[in-house]
């Protein structure tokens, strides 16, 4: 399939943001940090200034933006939204008993999805899914850790597993988007952990590593930081691709060609939706 | 998939005010907690639209409890980032007719002799006390769909508890500002059921 090739700009403010705990805490020890430092130096008051009022600028704009979003967004009560929502689908049901009388006994989608939590990238909308047509994985960044023996829940490896092993789908594509917060908390974060933000976020994200080092290899120091944003989130789909592949039971697949592995890139900022495929071929061995 | 998408497109150049919002940022109000199953999706079984829903999905909409172990947090760092980030106001975890993943866990062997896979087990093993509880109630004699949805909803309620092991949830919820949700999808009957979790702890009273 040959798709419409995206261009990017991005940039988000979500991973930036403070938590509900710890915002009152580092604002006040910020706030009583310059008070002491500008007693010891009053001759950089002028610059704090200029600093405060560019800060007031930005976070203005913040709360205009989020202002914005909720003007336009529905403002009914959500649940009272969901329940009309699923009123709508009744209807559909009702109409589409043959569909549904099927699913209700199995479910053989030909594709699994792994997309990102993000509520503007539901790729069932995106995509025109219907129900029963895609086994859908969602979490932050969209990503797939490798293959481990270590113990621990695996969400992601179990769904692929029972995916390829036992739906049988012929095609997987992990989809990365257009301001991504995952990744960009993954580009600002410091080796030594000095600006850790969470308890779990973070090693969430750190399995894309390798991406954000390709990607600030890749990008000049002086590109737009959404050029490195956007390369990030292509490599951190690259890296999950790969980690789906170090699964022996997806590399089987792939190598019988039962099994396609894509990569994509959703673009909400320009509308557009690039994809590509992972291919995998391993020649036969040639005697020297 | 082509097709689909430049209707997407068309759609998306019709409602330019509400993407140009988007493209700024998210305030999604829900975060919802689906399986993956292709038969439940939330967006199209609710009507959410883009920016509506943070949402999360893994076989048997499962969430572990708040743990201090090493190991690939997708839940937590979904929960954490819904709560603390995006402040949505609602989580919902929905559970479904039919979950193969209920089903396994239901025909797990204690000795583990009839293990089937590499990590499907050890997944859906979170919800074993589900499992427990289900067996109680159901007697034995009852219809193997009883006791499938029967344990399917006692996942459910698992996972909304161990959602309130993480401290970033509890307080919100103890404050008000955060309201859990369990729910059940039938959709062999067309069907949605909603229902709250509350959790109050009165005053304390000396003796």
């Amino acid at each position: 399939m040959e798709w419409i090739i995206c261009r990017s700009v991005a940039i988000g403010n979500c991973a930036s943001r403070m938590g509900r705990f710890g915002n009152e805490n580092a604002y006040e020890t910020a706030i009583d940090s310059l008070d002491n430092l500008l007693k010891n130096c009053p001759e950089l008051k002028e610059k704090a200034g200029k600093k405060i009022e560019e800060l007031v600028k930005e976070l203005s704009l913040e709360a205009k933006v989020e202002h914005d979003v909720k003007a336009v967004v529905s403002q009914l009560d959500p649940v009272e939204k969901i329940r009309k929502g699923f009123q709508e689908f009744k209807a559909h049901f009702k109409k589409e008993q043959t569909l549904f009388k099927a699913l209700a006994e199995s479910q053989h989608p030909k594709w699994m999805i792994i997309a990102c939590s993000d509520s503007r990238v539901d790729p069932a909308l995106v995509l025109g899914l219907g129900l029963g047509e895609a086994f859908i994985v969602r979490n932050i960044a969209s990503l797939v850790p490798p293959h481990s023996k270590e113990s621990g829940h695996s969400s992601g490896a179990s769904a692929i597993e029972y995916a390829v092993l036992h739906l049988k789908v012929e095609h997987i594509m992990i989809v990365g988007h257009s301001r991504c917060g995952g990744i960009k908390a993954l580009l600002g974060m410091k080796e030594d952990g000095s600006n850790r933000f969470s308890e779990y976020i973070e090693d969430w994200i750190a399995i894309a590593n390798n991406a954000s080092k390709t990607a600030k290899a890749k990008c000049s120091h002086d590109s737009p930081f959404e050029d490195q944003w956007t390369c990030c989130v292509k490599e951190s789909v690259n890296v999950s691709l790969w980690n789906c592949m170090s699964y022996p039971f997806v590399k089987e697949a792939v190598q019988q060609k039962k099994l396609a592995l894509h990569g994509a890139y959703f673009d909400f900022v320009n509308g557009d939706f690039q994809r590509w495929a992972l291919n995998y071929r391993v020649d036969e061995p040639e005697s020297l | 998939m082509r097709k689909a998408f430049e209707e997407f497109k068309a759609y998306f150049k019709k409602e330019k005010e509400l993407f140009d919002a988007l493209a700024q940022s998210q305030h999604p109000k829900w975060m919802i907690i689906a399986c993956s199953d292709s038969r439940v999706d939330p967006a199209l079984v609710l009507g959410l639209e883009l920016g509506e829903a943070f949402i999360l999905r893994n076989i048997a909409s499962l969430i572990p409890p708040h743990s201090k172990q090493s190991g690939h947090k997708s839940g937590a760092s979904a929960i954490e980032y819904a709560v603390e980030h995006l402040k949505v106001e609602h989580i919902m975890i929905v559970g479904h007719s039919r979950c193969g993943g209920i089903k396994a866990l239901l025909e797990m062997k204690e000795d583990g002799s009839n293990r089937f896979s590499e990590y499907i087990e050890d997944w859906i093993q979170i919800a074993q006390p589900a499992s427990e509880i289900a067996k109680a109630k159901v007697p034995h004699d009852s219809p193997f769909e009883e006791l499938w949805t029967c344990c399917v909803k006692e996942s459910v309620n698992l996972s909304l508890r161990n959602c309130m092991s993480y401290p970033f949830v509890k307080i919100p919820m103890e404050k008000g500002l955060l309201t859990l949700h369990g729910a059940y999808f039938d959709f062999v009957n067309g069907a949605f059921d909603v229902w709250k979790l509350k959790c109050k702890i009165d005053e304390h009273q000396s003796l």
